[in-house]
């Protein structure tokens, strides 16, 4: 069976193009499918979770959905606003609110922490974090889904 | 000094699992030249088309959801529906903290006629930017929310549904506006409701998720576009594939079994186009569908309507027919695929490809390479000066890329030359890594032309047929409906033959093709067998001819319901 033989020179030039062409494609390729998989970052949401006057007569904690997370809104003593997010710092659970001892208790390992979201006892490694409450001219509470830092 | 580290793995395997062996006797692989040896492309050109498909697949399926039922806004469980803008609206934000009637950051909507900028007024001009437009007539998809006080519906075909606040006290969810900037956009949107029917459209969560991809996801487009067309492309070349292999007698002994395995193939590849057909859950899917299956229930007596009620999950095409299509799709048809893909790709190492019967090993192909490229240029040409010489549409794009290729190869044969043994007779060329590097040319200028289409003509189902469909209204069949162009055959052979006779020839046709090789004795013997070959010129004149007669009754069929409606 006869043999082809390429020039040592040319078969490094084919290899140089071929390993090239093969860059030049991987590239733009791993840029589409980096971004096409990449969890899509959605627009900052704004929620009114009530009104300032509602909150203050019935009672002064709601609990809202701000886009995938569970907030409480709270009215502290002096008047100021907090929100809270509700998700466990240490694996992710909701807390629950314990009225009774003024605490957020985690079901799932036993985590507790106080009415500002610091931790008291169990597992969580972190504060649970704030969101950002501004109060609109006409009383109503809007809760925006960005970091806050805690007062 | 060590060998490379290559080489090591490889006797550390070879070790354990004797691979060598057959590696030995793969780096023996030729292919022969001749005047059809150009054909021989086809073959691995599909293998890296199907894995395209695969990849952008499972890419598609991240964003896809297989669901029938009407699509809900996520977060304020509202229905979806379609609605158009019938003014062009610019969302600005205000970037001056010193303006009197804004705040910095303020998100702020207006109207526009031509320039989005004309649509500011004077003291917001220079003092923001824009965040995006909404150009007149684009269609989107809003969640439906009424509020008893202020709808606002006429009893005209066309009418302003105006969407309200929810009632005072519960939460309200703005997902991609402020209240005030959604205010203005609802008020400049009127709901699109369903040309045929009048109905409001609410579309299904396969439909939007469909959207999504188009709108939403970084490179959805594009990456949808890569399918659909891919899927095209396939077909398309596997067709070619079997049609220049038939031609060439490749099914001859010992290739028996490489054909019909090759015909499984073409089974699974039509079944990958149908069921994925029905994913975008629109109109046209739908029909589709229904046509598809209706046949074996209307002509194939007796298990005819057995067969249809599990293609379709029940007695009409409905959300469980997308459930099942889908996992034949993402599951049943790839794991077939790949079985018998290496089936097929493994018997052909064993053998090679062999030289047609009575081929001289000489020669290029003068005619075809002429043929090709008059008619591509043609293609362009007369295309182009239809469309007003868009040159974004795939009508162009194509013959564009591919006349180039067909014309530098074969110039490149004239000026180059193509290796000769002393006697004259072409010389077969190895295919590691020789021929294997001509393969992947071959598959660099295929990625080109998809991703030149899917950049420049992204794909699009106009019309009425591009509708998304809601199977709990009144359904009415668009006009002109038709499968996609490799079906077309099929289509006017069952418009032109009736039902069950027709179901009978295609059936036997079906066997008829699948044990060509044991039919064509002359070619079980290696002589040559120039009836098979004009049996082969006279099937692909007849899919040819019953496709084109297939697009002018649809022609027909459009011209009619002109014709009637202006009768009315």
């Amino acid at each position: 069976m006869p043999d082809i033989f390429i020039s040592s020179s040319r078969r490094r030039i084919l290899k140089i193009l071929f390993g090239g062409s093969l860059a030049v494609i991987a590239v733009p390729t791993a840029y589409v499918l980096t971004n096409f998989i990449l969890p899509l970052s959605g627009k900052i949401i704004s929620m009114i979770a009530g009104n300032a006057h509602d909150l203050n007569a019935t009672s002064s904690i709601r609990e809202i959905k701000i886009g995938m997370k569970d907030v409480l809104v709270m009215r502290a003593d002096d008047g100021k606003y907090s929100a809270i997010d509700l998700k466990c710092s240490h694996a992710g659970c909701t807390v629950h609110w314990i009225p009774d001892q003024h605490i957020f208790r985690c079901p799932c390992h036993g985590g507790e922490y106080d009415t500002n979201g610091s931790v008291i006892k169990g597992p969580p490694p972190r504060p649970l974090s704030h969101l950002q409450v501004t109060i609109g001219n006409n009383g109503d509470i809007i809760v925006t889904d960005l970091p806050a830092a805690v007062a | 000094m060590k060998e490379p580290i290559a080489k090591r793995l490889y006797q550390w395997i070879d070790a354990r699992a004797h691979i060598s062996p057959a590696v030995e006797y793969m780096k023996n692989k030729e292919v022969p030249q001749h005047r059809h040896s150009v054909w021989y492309y086809f073959g691995g050109f599909a293998l890296f088309l199907l894995a395209l498909q695969i990849v952008s697949g499972v890419l598609l399926m991240l964003r896809y959801e297989p669901s029938a039922t009407p699509a809900a806004d996520p977060i304020s469980g509202k229905p979806l529906c379609m609605a158009r803008a019938i003014d062009s609206v610019v969302v600005i934000k205000v970037t001056d903290s010193t303006l009197f009637d804004y705040s910095l950051d303020d998100e702020v909507a207006f109207t526009y006629s031509g320039a989005p900028e004309s649509g500011l007024p004077d003291e917001l001009r220079g003092k923001s930017k824009i965040e995006y437009v909404i150009p007149k007539d684009s269609v989107m998809i809003v969640p439906y929310t009424v509020s008893a006080d202020i709808v606002k519906d006429t009893s005209q075909k066309d009418s302003t549904v105006m969407a309200g606040t929810q009632d005072a006290g519960e939460p309200t969810a703005t997902l991609h506006q402020t209240p005030d900037v959604a205010k203005v956009i609802l008020d400049h949107i009127l709901i699109v409701r369903d040309p045929s029917t009048g109905d409001i459209i609410y579309p299904s969560v396969a439909y939007v998720s469909v959207q999504n991809i188009m709108t939403n996801v970084p490179f959805g487009s594009f990456m949808r576009s890569i399918h659909a067309y891919g899927a095209n492309l396939l077909v398309a070349c596997v067709l070619l594939h079997m049609f220049s292999v038939f031609l060439m007698k490749g099914y001859r002994k010992p290739h028996e079994m490489l054909w019909m395995t090759g015909v499984l193939l073409l089974v699974i590849v039509f079944g990958f186009g149908f069921t994925g057909y029905l994913l975008p859950w629109t109109k046209l899917s739908y029909f589709a569908t229904r046509v598809g299956v209706g046949y074996p229930e209307s002509f194939i007596p007796g298990i005819g309507k057995f067969i249809a009620g599990i293609m379709r999950g029940g007695a009409e095409v409905s959300g469980e027919t997308l459930t099942r299509m889908f996992a034949l799709h993402v599951v049943v048809l790839p794991l077939s695929v790949l079985l018998f893909v290496t089936i097929h790709i493994a018997l052909l190492q064993v053998h090679g490809t062999g030289n047609p019967a009575g081929v001289k090993q000489t020669g290029m192909n003068v005619i075809a390479a002429v043929v090709g490229a008059v008619s591509l240029g043609t293609i362009a040409v007369y295309r182009s000066t239809t469309t007003n010489f868009d040159f974004t549409s795939p009508w162009f794009i194509i013959p564009i890329t591919i006349l180039p290729v067909v014309v530098g190869s074969f110039l490149g044969q004239v000026l180059l030359g193509r290796e000769k043994s002393s006697e004259g007779q072409l010389l077969p060329v190895r295919f590691y890594w020789n021929f294997a590097m001509r393969d992947y040319i071959v598959w660099l200028i295929g990625l080109a032309l998809l991703v030149a289409l899917a950049t420049f003509s992204p794909w699009r189902i106009e019309g009425d047929s591009g509708f998304p469909i809601d199977t709990t209204k009144p359904l009415v069949t668009p006009i002109g409906i038709h499968p996609e162009w490799y079906f077309m055959f099929a289509f006017e052979f069952l418009r032109l033959v009736p039902g069950e006779i027709a179901m009978i020839l295609i059936a036997a046709g079906g066997a008829v093709w699948f044990v060509i090789p044991f039919l064509d004795k002359n070619s079980q013997h290696g002589r040559k067998s120039s009836r098979f070959t004009w049996i082969g010129i006279a099937i692909i004149a007849g899919f040819l001819s019953l496709t084109w007669l297939s697009y002018r009754a649809v022609d027909d069929e459009f011209r009619q319901a002109a014709a009637t409606s202006h009768m009315k």
